[in-house]
C-alpha cells in the first residue's frame, strides 16, 4: 500500500516548493510590466521600470546590492578555501567541525544585531578602546555600522556564510581523499598550497558550486540583515523593493515589482558570469599544474587562515556575549564596559510580549520541519524503489531543482505569491504561512538528509524483511532506527531554517503574523537595545535548543551502541 | 522441505548470464555454487531471495516444497540470507537483534527461553545485553546465523559467508554452520570462490557461462 504511494512523494515535494516559486515569479513579473488588475492597472507597459529608474537612489541601491552580495560571497568562498588549505585534515579542524552545527544555527538577524552591538560607534569595541586609551570620551561620529558603503553588511554576510560553505565542503571532502592527494603531491615535490589549488580545489568547487550559488543569490537579495546592518539612504535594492511593496501609496508596488525582477536578473546574470568564468579559471589551474614549478616559498597558510578564524571566532563569541550583557542591562552609559546596574527587568517583562510570537514561531517551525521530513523521507524512499527497479539510478540531476528556491531571490517571487494568495482569498492563513516556510525548509531538509539516507546499506532492509516478514516493522525498527542521528539533525535544521524566515512571514502574513524573527528585525530599527537583545537571544536560542535536543536524543538512544556513537550526520 | 530450481535462466539485455540451471536440494542438503567472477552467482541468489532488479529477464521456476517463489515478495518467502558481512543491526543489542527474527505469537517468557537456548547452543550464553559492536568477528558471525535460524526459514542462502573470517576461525565456523543446517533439515545454497568451503557431502553446482 505504502509502496504504491511512494511515487507521489517526489511529485508532492516538487509541487510544494515549486508552485509558490513559479506562481510567485509570474505574479511579480506582471505588475513589473504594468498589469495589476487589483489596482485597476490593466495595460502592459514599461512604465514601472521607468518609474524605478527615476526613483531616488535606485542606481546606488543596485550598486550596493551587487557590491555587498558578490563581495561577501567571494570573501566567504576565499576564506573557506584558505581555512581548508591551512587546516584540513588536522585535529584542530576536527574540533572546528564540531563547532559548525551551533555556529550554523545562529540566525542571520540575531547575529547581525549582535555584530551591531559590537562595532557600532557606541559598541563594545569602542568602549574597550575608550577604557584602555582614555579616548574617545563620547561615542564618535563614525560610520562603523550601517555604513553607506555596505562594509558592515558585507562583514556580517561573509562571516555568516563561511560556516555554511565549510559545512557543505565537509560533505564532499572525504570522497576527494585529500590526505592521500597531499601525500602524493608531496612525494612529487609539491607544497600543499599548490596541490590544493591545482588538484583538490577544482574538483571540490564542482561540488560546492550549487551551495556557493545559493550564497550568492541570498547575499544579493537578503532583506532582514540588510535592514539591520546595511546602509539606509539609499538601502540595498532588496530593502528598497520591500519598502516599495509596503508603501501606503499602493501604486508603488509596480516599481517595487520591477525592482524585485531587477534583482532576479542581476542574480541570474551574476550566476551566469560565475559559471562561464569557471572554464578559464580551470584552464589556468591546469596550466599552473603542468608548469612543473615547485616553489620553495612557504605561503604561511596557517597564519593567513588564522587571520580569518580568530576575528571570526571573536565576532561570534563577542556578539553573543554583548547580546547577553545588553539583555541584562539596567543602565549602560558610554564608555562603561559593563552595564551598571545589571537588571533582569527586560527578561522579567519579556514573557508577556514574547509568548504569542514564540508560540507562532514554534508551531510554524515544528510543523514545517515535520512535514518537510516526511515528504523528503518519502521522496528518498522512492529513490530506493527506483534504484531497485533500475540499478545505477541516481537523482543527481534533480539537485538543481531542489536548489531552485535557494537560487531565486525571495523578494522576486514572494510578492507575486502574496498577490496570488490574496486573489484566491487565502491570504493570512496559518497553513499558508507554514507552506511559505516549507518552500525554504524543504530544500535544506533534502540536502541535509539525502547524504546519510542514501549511504544506508539497503542489505539491512533485505535482512530485516527476510527475518520479520513485515515491511513497516523493518522500515521503522531497522532503517529509521539506525538513522536517528541524521533524522534528528535534519528536523533541527528544518526548524532552524523556519525560525530564521523573515520575508515569507512578512509577505504571507501581511502583517498579521509576528514571529520572534519579524519582531527582532522590527525592533532592530528602533532604539530599545535591551528588548532587541532579548529577542535576538531568544531567536538564537530556539535553533540551538533544537540541535541540542536532536543530538542529545540520538546520543541517549545510542548510548549502549558503540558503532553509532561517533557517527556523523 | 525440498528446494528446486527448474531450468532457471537469467539474462540482462537479452544476454544470458549462464546456461539454464536445474537444481534439486533435499532438506538439510547444501548446494555449493561455484563459477568465475561475473558468472551470475550473486544474481542467482538475488533471484531466489526476491531482490532481483526487474531489469533482469528471468525464465524457468524456483520452487520451495512445490510452491513457486517467483511471485512471492521477499518478506513472505521465508528465505534466510547470510552475507559475507554479518549485517547485525548496530542500534540493537544481541537480544534485540535475535528477538527481531522470532515469529509472532510468542509471549515474553517464550522469547527469552528461545533466545537463551539459541545463545547457549552457540557457546554465547549471557551475551543477551551485549552491544554488537563489542563482539569479535567469530561471535558476530555466530549471532548472525542464530538470527537467521530463529526466523525459521524454509531455505538458507549463503553469500560467501566465510570470506571475511580469519583462517583459524573459518573452518571452525564453517563446520558449525553446516552442522546446524543439516540438524534443522533446511536446504541451503551457498555461493563461494573457495573450493575449501564446499561441504564434503554437499552438491557442487557449477554455473556455466552461456558461451561455454
Amino acid at each position: 500500500m505504502i509502496t504504491r504511494l511512494l511515487p507521489w512523494f517526489p511529485r508532492l515535494l516538487l509541487l510544494a516548493f515549486l508552485t509558490p516559486v513559479l506562481v510567485g515569479l509570474a505574479g511579480t513579473w506582471l505588475p513589473a510590466f504594468g498589469w495589476f488588475p487589483a489596482l485597476e492597472q490593466r495595460s502592459l507597459s514599461l512604465a514601472p521600470w521607468l518609474e524605478l529608474l527615476h526613483y531616488p537612489g535606485t542606481g546606488t541601491a543596485l550598486r550596493l546590492s551587487v557590491l555587498t552580495g558578490l563581495g561577501s560571497s567571494l570573501l566567504a568562498l576565499g576564506a573557506t578555501l584558505l581555512i581548508l588549505m591551512a587546516f584540513y585534515p588536522s585535529r584542530g579542524f576536527r574540533r572546528l567541525e564540531k563547532l559548525l552545527a551551533p555556529i550554523l544555527s545562529v540566525p542571520h538577524a540575531a547575529f547581525a544585531i549582535g555584530i551591531g552591538f559590537l562595532v557600532a560607534p557606541s559598541g563594545w569595541l569602542v568602549r574597550w578602546l575608550a577604557v584602555l586609551t582614555g579616548w574617545p570620551e563620547y561615542p564618535p561620529n563614525w560610520m562603523t555600522f550601517k555604513d553607506p558603503y555596505g562594509l558592515s553588511l558585507m562583514l556580517v554576510l561573509a562571516l555568516k556564510e563561511i560556516p555554511f560553505l565549510l559545512f557543505m565542503a565537509l560533505a564532499s571532502l572525504p570522497a576527494l581523499k585529500v590526505e592521500k592527494t597531499l601525500w602524493l603531491g608531496a612525494s612529487l615535490g609539491y607544497r600543499p598550497g599548490k596541490v590544493w589549488l591545482t588538484l583538490i580545489w577544482p574538483v571540490l568547487y564542482g561540488r560546492l558550486r550549487l551551495p556557493f550559488y545559493a550564497v550568492v543569490a541570498f547575499s544579493l537579495s537578503v532583506v532582514d540583515i540588510a535592514l539591520i546592518a546595511g546602509p539606509t539612504a539609499p538601502p540595498t535594492l532588496a530593502v528598497m523593493a520591500t519598502r516599495l511593496f509596503n508603501d501606503p501609496d499602493l501604486l508603488l508596488r509596480l516599481p517595487g515589482a520591477a525592482a524585485a525582477t531587477t534583482l532576479l536578473l542581476v542574480t541570474v546574470l551574476s550566476l551566469a558570469i560565475l559559471y562561464y568564468l569557471e572554464r578559464p579559471l580551470r584552464w589556468l589551474c591546469l596550466r599552473l599544474l603542468s608548469n612543473g614549478k615547485r616553489p620553495r616559498l612557504r605561503l604561511g597558510l596557517r597564519i593567513w587562515a588564522s587571520l580569518v578564524l580568530i576575528p571570526g571566532t571573536f565576532f561570534y563569541l563577542g556578539s553573543l556575549l554583548v547580546l547577553i550583557l545588553w539583555s541584562f542591562a539596567g543602565q549602560w552609559r558610554f564608555p562603561g564596559l559593563w552595564p551598571d546596574p545589571f537588571s533582569s527587568r527586560t527578561w522579567v517583562s519579556a514573557p508577556e510580549r514574547l509568548l504569542d510570537p514564540l508560540w507562532l514561531t514554534l508551531s510554524t517551525g515544528l510543523s514545517a520541519a515535520v512535514i518537510a521530513l516526511v515528504l523528503v523521507i518519502g521522496a528518498l524512499e522512492n529513490e530506493v524503489r527506483l534504484r531497485q527497479l533500475k540499478p545505477g539510478f541516481t537523482a543527481q540531476r534533480l539537485l538543481w531543482v531542489v536548489y531552485l528556491p535557494l537560487l531565486v531571490p525571495q523578494i522576486a517571487f514572494l510578492f507575486g505569491f502574496q498577490v496570488s494568495l490574496a486573489w484566491l482569498e487565502l491570504g493570512g492563513r496559518w497553513w499558508v504561512l507554514v507552506w511559505s516556510h516549507l518552500v525554504f525548509v524543504l530544500p535544506y531538509t533534502f540536502l541535509t538528509l539525502s547524504g546519510p539516507y542514501r549511504a544506508y546499506d539497503e542489505r539491512y532492509t533485505w535482512v530485516g524483511l527476510s527475518l520479520s516478514g513485515h515491511r513497516l516493522a523493518t522500515f521503522w525498527r531497522i532503517k529509521l532506527g539506525q538513522l536517528w542521528r541524521p533524522l534528528g539533525y535534519t528536523l533541527a535544521t528544518g526548524f532552524a531554517v523556519s525560525v530564521a524566515q523573515y520575508l515569507p512571514t512578512l509577505f504571507i502574513g501581511g502583517g498579521r503574523f509576528a514571529t520572534i524573527t519579524t519582531e527582532a528585525v522590527s525592533l532592530a530599527s528602533g532604539s530599545n537595545r535591551r528588548s532587541m537583545a532579548v529577542y535576538a537571544l531568544v531567536q538564537q536560542l530556539l535553533p540551538l535548543i533544537g540541535f541540542a535536543l536532536a543530538l542529545s536524543l540520538a546520543a541517549w538512544r545510542y548510548r549502549h551502541h558503540r558503532a553509532l556513537q561517533q557517527s556523523q550526520t | 522441505m525440498a528446494f528446486d530450481i527448474e531450468q532457471l535462466s537469467l539474462a540482462l539485455n537479452h544476454s544470458p548470464l549462464f546456461q539454464p540451471l536445474t537444481v534439486h536440494l533435499e532438506p538439510g542438503q547444501i548446494g555449493t555454487v561455484m563459477g568465475p567472477s561475473g558468472s551470475g552467482k550473486s544474481t542467482l541468489l538475488a533471484a531466489i531471495s526476491g531482490t532481483l532488479p526487474p531489469v533482469f529477464e528471468l525464465g524457468g521456476d524456483i520452487r520451495l516444497n512445490g510452491q513457486s517463489l517467483l511471485s512471492v515478495p521477499i518478506e513472505h518467502r521465508q528465505v534466510g540470507i547470510l552475507f559475507q558481512d554479518d549485517l547485525l543491526f548496530p542500534h540493537l543489542n544481541v537480544y534485540q537483534n535475535l528477538v527481531f527474527a522470532l515469529p509472532g505469537g510468542l509471549n515474553r517468557a517464550q522469547k527469552r527461553e528461545r533466545i537463551a537456548s539459541a545463545l547457549a547452543s552457540a557457546g554465547l550464553a549471557d551475551f543477551e545485553r551485549r552491544d554488537v559492536a563489542t563482539l569479535s568477528g567469530g561471535q558476530r558471525a555466530r549471532i548472525s546465523l542464530l538470527r537467521t535460524l530463529l526466523a525459521e526459514p524454509r531455505l538458507i542462502l549463503l553469500d560467501e559467508p566465510f570470506s571475511k573470517l580469519d583462517q583459524h576461525l573459518r573452518g571452525q565456523f564453517r563446520d558449525w554452520v553446516f552442522s546446524r543446517i543439516i540438524e534443522l533439515g533446511i536446504p541451503a545454497l551457498m555461493v563461494t570462490h573457495d573450493p575449501a568451503d564446499r561441504p564434503v557431502q554437499g552438491r557442487l553446482i557449477t554455473l556455466e557461462t552461456s558461451d561455454a
